[in-house]
């Protein structure tokens, strides 16, 4: 199955849209763009892009820097105006609307937006006001949310005292204080070490299950694959790829590698010799990158996986080769593209996409 | 309706639970205005005590006694007027007065050094003033009436254009740093993006600067009179009006100079140059009649000439024109309004 976007039922989904005042409940989708584009001068920053998430859904928006993600989030949260083309959240329209449009949705951006003056309390207090959530009303929310953020204990102390993660965490807080039903994360983890953003995942599943549309912006695959519903791959402005985790991890898993940095110094003409007693379905399967000293295997479908890494561990032991790292690694943005556009192959043979050169041992299992 | 308010009550608290938490922001800026007001009000307002030579052995004249009185001058009487002009030329005296010491020339000859024209200008500035205050008692033949006798020295008066001026830089600069501030660290984002936010934040950020840079002249005003000696007169609720909404305006302008800046660096550049221009156009150091005519006819189109205009009238007691200048000034305040909810308008999320 091919997953071009272009075909998008962009008059259908518009149409389904609900009138009323920002009822998600009553809408098909809780974000839909139609025809969406921005220009800059003579440079189109997103171009005729749609986009529908349906209600509950989190959705990824995966791209490289520059690709138009943060452009698309500023014009679905009506910070931007678009060039072109009209977009809904919860049934309003974002460009006529805008105003009844913001109450219903919140936003975490890259950056964190808080005062670094104020207290943990004094921060979201401030918004609960902005928002006119009634003072009882106010004071629970933010007792839950700061609990919930582990800030309970800081809740006085001043947020410039915090660490980044906490100061996100409270981001995030502020956010949702207000109870959206559609949230925008734009690039939420970015800058976290690997713990905080394993909580932030752990904190965007928890929406997620709560019913809480999320429409979540990154550049990595890893994150995308982990909490999305659906991904949606943008480049040049435009949406080129779109499915469900299943349909694209089917693709995506034949472009991931094993990874292994050998030990000591193997002349090449040597290492070949070794690399060609492998079984036969490896050929032309395992590279050998000199500079790291790191042979990488394609990495085969998960039913073969185990089996698959018994014959190298084996090939290993029987050829004397010692290693000192054994990883796998995610392919690039590029190289994804590269394989869920390419056309398909036959399921079970995992080697028909490249191997990544940028081996990135982040999961060590030495 | 009820809720834009509590919005605004919202923003205005948030900002003065800011503005306290940043002490120093308020007395760098406090300092600021007391400095401007007694350094560059007294540098501007001229030498006191000026060593001046007066050859009048016979006494034929009361110019000594005159001139002594003003403060202006401090006189020294010679007998040898060959010794005074040696003092003139060290230094030691600036100018000189010889008297005829001839029954029926009753002539005065101003001698000075004459290598600066400035010095020469205070000079003048000081023996017209004797001339036009004393005429009743001086035994000249110069007879001079002024059509409205002020009580104010030259001190008292540049305290009134400064406090304008000082509208202009504590406003301006408190505006910017608030708003631009926001920017910076994205909290902008979190008002704008509820329901009239943005509304909210103009009118909440206009007000609160306009109260915060009036606390600090006030404050400043009230620390420098006392110590430098200069009058704030007794209109003291047209001196809160004036300064209220001289600041307004400012506030207003300073805002639509931040969304069109947007950033810190190039924004305070700006206005500290255009600051400098404004102050010697709008007639705070040298009073407007003073001032070449095409320059005369820009002090007219800004807002500083009439903010100076109606601080002279409340502190000074000149004639003023009150009515026009409140309209000016609200004039550019909604000019300014409308600009920045213009500017922020079309351009929310590039600032």
């Amino acid at each position: 199955m091919s997953l071009p976007v272009h075909q998008i039922e962009v008059v259908k989904n518009k149409m389904s849209v609900s009138k009323d005042a920002g009822n998600c409940s009553q809408s098909e989708f809780a974000i839909s763009a139609v025809n969406l584009c921005k220009n800059y001068g003579e440079a189109r920053v997103v171009d005729n892009l749609n986009l529908n998430v349906k209600v509950g859904e989190l959705y990824a928006l995966l791209g490289d820097n520059g690709a138009g993600k943060t452009t698309t989030i500023s014009m679905l949260t009506t910070l931007l105006k678009p060039s072109a083309g009209e977009f809904f959240i919860c049934g309003l329209n974002g460009i006529k609307q805008a105003e009844k449009t913001k109450g219903s949705f919140g936003i975490v951006s890259q950056d964190i937006a808080i005062y670094q003056e104020l207290t943990a309390f004094e921060n979201l207090w401030f918004i609960a006001q902005l928002h006119g959530i009634p003072r009882k009303r106010a004071l629970e929310r933010i007792e839950m949310l700061l609990e919930h953020s582990g800030l309970t204990d800081k809740a006085n102390h001043l947020a410039g005292t915090f660490s980044g993660g906490m100061q996100r965490k409270l981001t995030i807080a502020s956010a949702l204080l207000h109870e959206p039903k559609v949230l925008f994360m734009d690039e939420p983890t970015v800058g976290l070490d690997p713990a905080a953003r394993r909580q932030i995942w752990h904190t965007l599943k928890g929406l997620r299950n709560s019913g809480v549309t999320i429409l979540l912006t990154t550049h990595y695959l890893e994150e995308a694959e982990l909490l999305a519903d659906r991904i949606g791959i943008i480049r040049q402005g435009k949406i080129v790829v779109e499915g469900t985790i299943d349909e694209l991890r089917h693709k995506i898993q034949g472009i991931r590698s094993i990874a292994i940095r050998i030990t000591g110094e193997v002349a090449p003409d040597i290492l070949q010799n070794k690399i060609d007693k492998l079984p036969g379905r490896f050929s032309n399967q395992v590279k050998f990158d000199p500079l790291r000293n790191t042979l990488s295997f394609a990495q085969p479908k998960d039913s073969q996986l185990v089996k698959i890494l018994h014959e190298i561990l084996n090939w290993l032991e029987q050829e004397k080769i010692s290693f000192t790292r054994f990883a796998t690694s995610e392919p690039n943005l590029e190289e994804v593209f590269m394989a869920l556009t390419l056309e398909p192959h036959d399921d079970d043979e995992p080697g028909h996409f490249p191997i990544s050169d940028d081996v990135q041992f982040e999961h060590d299992y030495t | 309706m009820n809720r834009d308010f509590n919005q605004i009550l919202a923003i205005v608290n948030k900002d003065i639970l800011q503005w306290t938490r940043r002490p120093l922001y308020f007395v760098s800026s406090t300092l600021l205005a007391v400095l401007i007001i007694s350094i560059v009000g007294n540098t501007l307002a001229g030498a006191v005590k000026i060593p001046f030579g007066l050859f009048d052995p016979s006494a034929v004249s009361d110019l000594g006694k005159n001139l002594n009185e003003t403060k202006k001058f401090e006189v020294h009487n010679y007998d040898d007027l060959e010794k005074a002009k040696a003092d003139l030329t060290t230094g030691k005296i600036v100018a000189l007065a010889n008297v005829s010491q001839d029954a029926l020339d009753d002539s005065v000859q101003i001698i000075t050094e004459g290598h600066n024209p400035l010095v020469d200008q205070q000079i003048s500035m000081g023996l017209l003033s004797v001339l036009t205050q004393k005429d009743s008692s001086l035994n000249l033949p110069i007879h001079s009436a002024v059509l409205f006798p002020v009580k104010f020295s030259l001190r008292d008066y540049m305290t009134p254009g400064l406090a304008a001026y000082l509208c202009y830089v504590l406003a301006g600069m408190n505006l910017g740093f608030s708003w631009i501030y926001e920017w910076m660290e994205k909290t902008y984002r979190q008002i704008i993006l509820t329901p009239n936010g943005l509304r909210s934040a103009i009118i909440a950020k206009t007000l609160t600067v306009t109260i915060e840079a009036s606390t600090v002249l006030w404050l400043a005003l009230c620390i420098t009179a006392p110590l430098v000696g200069f009058t704030l007169g007794s209109n003291f609720l047209g001196l809160v009006g004036c300064t209220l909404l001289s600041m307004f305006t400012f506030t207003c302008l300073g805002l639509g100079a931040a969304c069109l800046l947007k950033t810190i660096r190039i924004y305070t550049m700006t206005i500290s140059i255009a600051g400098v221009a404004l102050m010697f156009v709008s007639g705070i150091i040298i009073p407007v009649e003073a001032m070449p005519r095409w320059e005369q006819s820009c002090a007219l189109f800004f807002p500083m000439f009439y903010a100076a205009d109606a601080f002279k009238g409340v502190i000074l007691g000149t004639p003023a024109n009150y009515l026009r200048d409140a309209g000016i000034l609200i004039a550019w305040s909604i000019s300014g309004l409308c600009f920045a909810s213009f500017l922020l308008h079309q351009q929310k999320a590039s600032l």
